[in-house]
């Protein structure tokens, strides 16, 4: 079996593998109880951060933000 | 011109969470955020029409955080440093675990050299393809990706350590 290089379970974890790569490397971790593992640790810590983060998101802009564009519109 | 603001607008409440992630603090993000704004509203005619509006904002906000570090560094060589202050980095509207969560996510972010925490930003936060990152960085990919990945494995185990 060709081994999998961090880089390339990295990329497949980011999204830069295109379709076709990204197909070929989960038959090929299929049976790597390990790589499946990191790349379950990496989605886990996506999630996590967005968790975190995304909330930001939700809150009341400042005051002075709104005004620095808006008394340009 | 209106189209500008408006579009800028549209982005706010995306680069406030990436300001949220570097900076860590509620204030400081708020800050860098708005110099960001203002930085952005005096170089507009730099920005092309056409081209993205996100990526040009985030390297403005990546560049005034990076500015912020750099003067905190000096007033840090004149200025005993400040005790480590309280966290206030979630504003209470979250249950106590998300609480504890964010806590330990934003310290451990702190703890990351900022070379590695921005490009976690940016990819795994922001979503960024290599390409977009390695060019808002105005870095080679494969230093990108050789940050990303110790940047990861730093976060990772530090997270695990909690």
């Amino acid at each position: 079996m060709m081994h999998i290089s961090d880089e390339e379970l990295m990329a497949y974890c980011d999204g830069e593998l295109n379709s076709v790569a990204a197909r070929e490397l989960e038959q090929r971790l299929r049976d790597n109880p390990t790589l499946l593992k990191q790349v379950e640790v990496q989605r886990h810590l996506r999630e996590k951060l967005h968790r975190c983060f995304d909330p930001v998101m939700q809150e009341q802009m400042p005051r002075a933000t709104n005004e620095a564009l808006g008394s340009r519109l | 011109l209106q189209a500008f603001e408006r579009e800028l607008s549209t982005l706010l409440p995306r680069l406030r969470r990436l300001s949220r992630m570097l900076a860590g603090d509620v204030t400081d993000a708020d800050d860098l955020l708005q110099v960001a704004i203002e930085r952005a509203l005096k170089a507009r005619h730099q920005w092309q029409p056409g081209s993205r509006l996100d990526a040009w904002m985030i390297k403005i906000v990546r560049n005034c955080w990076i500015d912020e570090l750099r003067s905190r560094k000096r007033r840090q060589q004149t200025f005993l440093p400040e005790e480590e202050g309280e966290h206030k980095g979630y504003d209470g509207h979250t249950d106590m675990e998300r609480a504890a969560e964010m806590h330990g996510v934003s310290r451990a972010l702190q703890e990351l050299p900022p070379d590695q925490r921005e490009v976690i930003g940016l990819v795994v936060l922001e979503g960024l393809s290599y390409r977009e990152a390695a060019d808002i960085l105005d870095v080679p990919i494969g230093t990108l990706t050789s940050r990303l990945n110790r940047g990861r494995q730093a976060l990772t185990s530090k997270l695990e350590a909690i």
